[in-house]
């Protein structure tokens, strides 16, 4: 998408907004004139949006397009966001923003790079893993390679004469993969599996290449070498537990969502029913553990079936029918404290099962399962009285007197979707709900603005309908913190607690390993993040920083006041760029996420919104960055999210430059999904797309582009000259061009 | 029918929204900042224009809700075509 055809719309209703803050916002020197080769292209912008630039600005905008790296295009770009957001064009904000604007990503990747001088055991075990992966070998032969050669390595390291023999059984075993196949140019092949930190002197790991090479290069057919491989493995590594009816994978950080249900092989009460079933199908062959794409696709698949036909009037109905949904985890049911406490000590068992390195390597003499379990149980009982406090405060509010009138009855509405907002978003109980209550929450958000619509348009007995629904929904929810936000919330003070006694500097508190953490964790069981989670993800990257540490500034004996951190990455990177000013990437990094939060910055008068986010994901093993552009209506102080717009891009590591735009319009959503093999993508997006309903957003149409064409075009366009450029946007000032309508280089 | 009023001021910075000179108020922001110690943009010229952006009021739930779905279909997408 192209940010210019963002602002074309966005000018509709936005250019008569600026006009008016021209005063305010215009520079207050002698008004001067760009000269030079972009000179018309800058004047016609600054025309565009009523302003005059004074000779500093000038001498800042000519300044920043003569250094800035990027396209004419791009740069241009970079000097409309700032007149739209009323940014002062000093060089610094600019480059700021253009910094933002043009972030590939590379300095997250950059940043959230492995450190390889602290390869581990778990490092290789997992390196090893995701080769077996790709391999795509049978589970039992995967967990035996795994095994056999996490145990060589453990015992190698330990200098264990009994290593000798794990050694052996795990040399013998690849040496019968790699004698059935040839093996050529390892260096090539490291490089195109992106696993270029391995070792040649690993001696397990360049073992298990020459099988990758070889297996690449098999011409043998692949049933014998499989057949091979496992009768090999058997006859070597014969470890009874390695075929045990529950597997026993080592488990990892990194595999803490997707082996949940292995992990909790050991507690009946915590598998839910679906894991219990294939456990118990086990037969002491293969145990087949479905990946959690595939538990997504069916609770979306489930979605699906409760939203699918929706008409209007069902509509009315629905959220109490959400409350008989099946949950996919357990939850509390009986919200006494004491049942509170069970399931926060279960949750706080899996915790500890999971970081028992982390708890290993921390050298502290307070008792932390102690401190954990107080700390979760103290928060989950103050987020159940919230909570109950919420629902007395929306039934008060929408108990609607005979004498009130309309205006008191959509202040009301105005004030209960505020409050319903905040809890979603800024209390303790947003972070305990679960997708299910998340979806109650919306939708009951969703028929209030439709009340509040119904109020204005003088359907007065429409609206006391809707709020009846909703008083009826929100006061039979029961508080249900679920088992997989109790861990998250145990998670963090774990966390929280490691870095209190970790005396470790800042530069090892290792960006990477927390925005792999907080990505992790962000996440409900089945791997959906809510939105709470995005809100989190936006504020751990710094994205409402300062907003937050003004609001603490503000607050009189604010706790967070005296003892202030938020633990974020804008302040991780202030702090390293304390510690070392040298440091260019960290340099670069601060100044993006400084240039998204100001183009964040709201405009307190204007009738539009523009919103900006380099989001980071899970992509694969890797962290990808996916930029996510927003503009719609205001409504109060918020976006208007039944009229707003929205593009996200990126380029995934396995299925290339993807686009994806949300348009919502009077409440209804059309999604476009736009990839060079859009088909790959269809199923997970019809299911997301019915997904949508559930939130109050009533799905449209849904389409799927090939790109090919567009994205080349992009790239053609990109690299135009700055007077052709000039001379188009001379012509034809941002017009909003079809053709240009996709162009990843922003 | 007339729309509600528009609530009280509940930020100091809130004041400083029919004046000119808001950059006054990122100035004093920014020298308690400093003096605080508390890690965070002190350019008055930037941080005026980070400090009125608390997307947790700015931004629906509904909207997030959107903005995550499609994170986690892409993610689930990924880990897909990774196996």
């Amino acid at each position: 998408m192209k940010i210019s055809a963002i602002f074309q719309n966005l000018n509709v209703q936005g250019q008569q907004t600026f006009a008016n803050r021209s005063a305010a916002n215009s520079t207050s020197g002698t008004s001067a004139a760009f000269s030079g080769e972009n000179a018309e292209a800058l004047n016609t912008l600054f025309s565009k949006y009523n302003q005059t630039p004074d000779t500093d600005t000038v001498s800042s905008v000519e300044s920043f397009m003569k250094t800035a790296q990027g396209s004419t295009d791009s740069k241009l770009e970079t000097v409309e966001t700032a007149l739209y957001k009323g940014i002062e064009m000093t060089p610094g904000n600019l480059n700021a923003v253009h910094s933002a604007l043009n972030d590939d990503g590379e300095m997250l990747k950059v940043l959230t790079a492995p450190n390889e001088d602290e390869a581990t055991v778990d490092k290789k075990a997992e390196t090893l893993l995701k080769l077996s992966d790709f391999l795509q070998l049978p589970e039992r032969v995967k967990r035996a390679i795994l095994e056999s050669l996490t145990q060589f390595s453990e015992l190698r390291a330990d200098g264990s004469a009994s290593g000798e023999l794990s050694e052996q059984a795990a040399g013998q075993a690849l040496e019968t993969l790699a004698s059935v196949l040839g093996t050529t140019d390892v260096q090539s092949l490291l490089e195109s599996l992106g696993l270029k930190t391995i070792q040649a002197e690993d001696l397990s790991a360049s073992d298990l290449l020459t099988v990758i090479q070889t297996l690449l290069t098999a011409e043998s057919d692949s049933e014998t070498v499989l057949s091979t491989v496992a009768e090999t493995m058997e006859a070597t590594v014969a470890d009874a537990v390695l075929f045990d009816a529950a597997p026993k994978v080592k488990e990892t950080g990194h595999r803490k969502t997707e082996d949940a249900s292995i992990e909790r092989s050991g507690s009946d009460e915590a598998v839910d029913k679906t894991d219990a079933e294939k456990l118990n199908e086990n037969d002491g062959e293969t145990v087949k553990i479905k990946p959690i794409t595939e538990r997504q696709s069916e609770t979306m698949a489930d979605s699906k079936d409760t939203a699918s036909g929706q008409t209007e009037g069902d509509a009315i109905n629905e959220a109490s029918e959400i409350h008989s949904e099946v949950r996919p985890e357990k939850a509390v049911d009986d919200t006494d404290e004491e049942s509170i406490e069970n399931l926060v000590l279960a949750a706080i068992d899996q915790v500890f099962g999971m970081a028992g390195d982390t708890l290993q390597a921390l050298d502290v003499q307070v008792d932390i399962k102690q401190y954990l379990v107080e700390t979760t149980t103290e928060a989950t009982i103050q987020a159940k009285n919230d909570f109950s406090a919420f629902q007395k405060s929306v039934d008060t509010l929408l108990t609607v007197e005979p004498e009130s009138s309309n205006e008191d009855v959509y202040e009301a509405l105005s004030k209960t979707i505020e409050k319903l907002d905040r809890l979603i978003l800024k209390s303790t109980v947003g972070l305990f709900t679960d997708m299910y209550q998340e979806k109650t929450l919306l939708q009951s958000g969703a028929r209030l603005e439709e009340a509040r619509s119904a109020l204005e348009s003088g359907a007065t007995n429409k609206a006391m309908a809707l709020i009846e629904t909703v008083k009826s929904d929100i006061g039979g929810i029961v508080f249900k913190p679920s088992e997989s936000r109790l861990q998250l919330f145990a998670s963090f003070q774990l966390s929280e607690a490691s870095a209190a006694v970790d005396s470790e500097s800042p530069e090892k508190l290792a960006l990477d390993t927390e925005i792999k953490k907080m990505l992790e964790w962000y996440k409900d069981s089945s791997g959906v993040r809510q939105s709470r989670d995005v809100m989190e993800i936006v504020r751990f990257m710094g994205g409402n920083h300062e907003a937050e540490v003004v609001e603490a500034l503000e607050t009189p004996n604010s706790k967070k006041n005296q003892d202030w951190g938020q633990g974020n990455v804008k302040e991780m990177l202030l702090r390293l760029m304390k510690e070392n000013t040298e440091n260019r990437t960290v340099e670069a990094q601060t100044m993006s996420l400084t240039g998204q939060q100001m183009m964040n910055q709201q405009d307190q008068q204007g009738r539009r919104q523009f919103h900006f986010f380099n989001l980071p994901f899970e992509d694969g093993e890797t962290v990808g960055n996916m930029k996510v552009y927003l503009q719609g209506n205001q409504s109060g102080e918020r976006l208007d999210y039944k009229n707003t717009e929205l593009y996200f891009a990126m380029n995934l590591n396995r299925l290339g430059e993807t686009g994806i735009r949300v348009k919502v319009a009077s409440g209804v959503c059309d999604v476009t999904v736009m990839n060079e093999t859009p088909e790959v993508l269809r199923e997970t997006f019809e299911s997301l797309f019915e997904e949508l309903g559930a939130m109050g957003i009533e799905p449209g149409n849904l389409r799927f582009e090939t790109t090919v064409s567009r994205t080349s075009l992009g790239r053609e366009m990109a690299q135009d000259s700055a007077q052709e450029s000039a001379q188009q946007i001379g012509k034809s000032p941002y017009a909003y061009q079809p053709e240009k309508g996709f162009d990843y280089t922003i | 029918m007339n729309q509600p009023k528009r609530k009280a001021v509940s930020h100091a910075y809130e004041q400083y929204d029919n004046q000119t000179d808001f950059k006054g108020y990122a100035k004093q922001v920014a020298s308690e900042l400093k003096q605080s110690g508390i890690p965070a943009e002190t350019d008055p010229e930037r941080l005026q224009h980070l400090i009125r952006n608390d997307l947790r009021s700015a931004l629906p739930p509904q909207i997030l809700g959107v903005i995550g779905r499609i994170i986690s279909a892409v993610e689930a997408l990924e880990k897909e075509e990774d196996q």
